[in-house]
Order: structure tokens, then sequence, then C-alpha cells
């Protein structure tokens, strides 16, 4: 094999070692976004069984964190956070494909529970956490490919 | 000609009173069954958003919504006057919670109508259908 033959190969190489290495990547930020779906969907069922206005605040803020990660305009750090990762929007932008693709759901999602989280009353903060599972549990089928 | 003026009468008589009847009709809706007659056609405007192919008419259909929960009649919902706001507030014991899922389908569907892109703005228009969906379940 001559000295351009061995370049070819050298460059293959580390082609192919980028090309694993970006499909990991995404594959991993996947799984990251999936398990950050589960665990916003898990706080939105708890927001509509709290028992006071600021136990189904805390669900929400919960679900904000989830979605936006730490470094998010609307994050509210409240002890442990429940979600790993960079946060459900950052993740899923980076795993691409069908993750990228329910994004808008997502957005809408944070926009709702931001919305229950300003609510005066209850009832109002409850009805945006059936709005956040409902929207979510849609992203996720979507996600999943069902 | 005498025939002719006779039957025109006639024909104006039945529809003044038709009209009378209709706007009559919707006057006398209790509060739930307004309601649930705006809901009906918010979830009705809601799914032609989520069906329409250009932004603007994905918002035509949205402000639709939004007109049917804030003014009725003078914002075009059917002829359900009042809108579903002044409905959800009359609800009685269950105003709190019919208020609270009118102001739900409002900020989905107003969301809509701030979206840039056609995804959102789809994707709010089903959340709206939902929400509608639901509390006109509520109200049933």
């Amino acid at each position: 094999m001559g000295m351009r033959g061995r370049l070819f190969a050298v460059v293959e190489l580390a082609a192919a070692v980028g090309l694993v290495a970006t499909v990991s990547f995404a594959a991993d930020m996947g799984m990251m976004a999936a398990g950050q779906m589960k665990t916003a969907i898990a706080q939105a069922k708890a927001a509509q069984k709290a028992e006071s206005l600021s136990v189904v605040k805390e669900h929400l803020q919960n679900i904000v964190n989830c979605i936006e990660g730490p470094k998010g305009a609307m994050f509210k750090a409240m002890g442990a956070n429940p979600c790993q990762g960079n946060g459900l929007l950052a993740d899923a932008k980076d795993a691409g494909g069908k993750y990228a693709m329910v994004i808008p759901w997502v957005e809408l999602a944070n926009e709702n529970a931001a919305a229950g989280l300003k609510a005066a009353v209850i009832e109002k903060a409850r009805a945006s956490g059936w709005a956040v599972q409902n929207l979510l549990e849609h992203a996720e089928k979507a996600m999943m490919g069902q | 000609m005498m025939g002719m003026r006779r039957v025109l009468a006639v024909a104006l008589l039945i529809g003044a009173v038709a009209l009378i009847s209709t706007v009559s009709r919707a006057a006398t809706m209790s509060a739930p069954e307004g309601l649930a007659a705006e809901i009906k056609i918010a979830a009705e405007q809601a799914k032609l958003a989520q069906a329409a192919t250009s932004m603007k008419d994905v918002k035509v259909h949205l402000q639709a919504v939004l007109n049917c929960i804030e003014r009725g009649m003078e914002g075009r919902c059917g002829n359900v006057s009042g809108g579903m706001m002044a409905h959800s507030k009359a609800m009685g014991a269950m105003a709190s919670e019919a208020v609270a899922w009118t102001e739900l389908s409002w900020d989905v569907a107003k969301v809509g109508m701030k979206a840039t892109t056609m995804n959102k703005a789809k994707a709010a228009a089903w959340a709206t259908q939902v929400v509608l969906e639901h509390e006109g379940g509520m109200v049933r």
C-alpha cells in the first residue's frame, strides 16, 4: 500500500469513528429525552392529584425544569432535579430525527406549565397539568413511532 | 300583480318569524346550553385550523375560537351570544371549574396565534380542540 493508500485508509477510519460517535451521541440524547419525557408526564399526573395550589405548582415547576434544563429561562432549582441531562428540548434537538419533530409539542407543554405556574386558583393550575400531560403523551407516541 | 305581492309578503313574514325564533332561542339559552353550543363550534374551528394549509388560515380558525370564548355573537360563534367566558362564569357551582378550562383553551389558542411555524400553530390547535372537548364533556 502506497502513501496515498494509507492516507485514504486513515481518513476512512477517522470518518467511520466520527460517524459512530455521532450516531452514538444522538442515540444517547434520544434515550435521555425519552427519560425526561416520562418524568415530565409523571409530574403532570402528580400535579393534577395534588391537594394544594403550592404543591400543584411544585410539580409544574419540575416539568419546566425537565423541559428547559438547568440553562432554561424559567428553570428554578428546587432541591433535587427529577430530570437529568440538558433538558428535554435541548436533548431532543441534539437527538434529531423523530425526537426533534416533537419539539413544537414540547414547547407548547412548557408554555402550558408556565401558564399553570401563574394560576391564581387550583382548578386552573390542575387544568394546565392535564393539558401538559396530554401534549407530552401525544409527543411521546410520536417519538416512539406509535 | 296583487298575487305576486301577497306571495312576497307571506315569504317575508315567514322569514321574519324564523329570524325572531332563532334569535329568541339563542337569547333564552341557559348558561350550560350556551356554553355547550359555543364549545362545539369552537372545537370545530380548532379542527379546521389543524386541516388548514396556510398559516393565515390556521390563524383565521384560531381567531374564531377566541371569538367564541370572548364575545359570542359579536365575534360570530354560530347564533350563540354571550361567549364561553361569560357563560362559564354563570355556571353556578361549576363556575370555577368551567372558567379554568375556558381560560386554558384561550391560553392555548393564543399560543397558536403567536406561533411562527405551521407545526407549532397546528399543535396549538390540536391542544385547543382537546381542551375544549374535555370541557364539553364536563358541561354535558
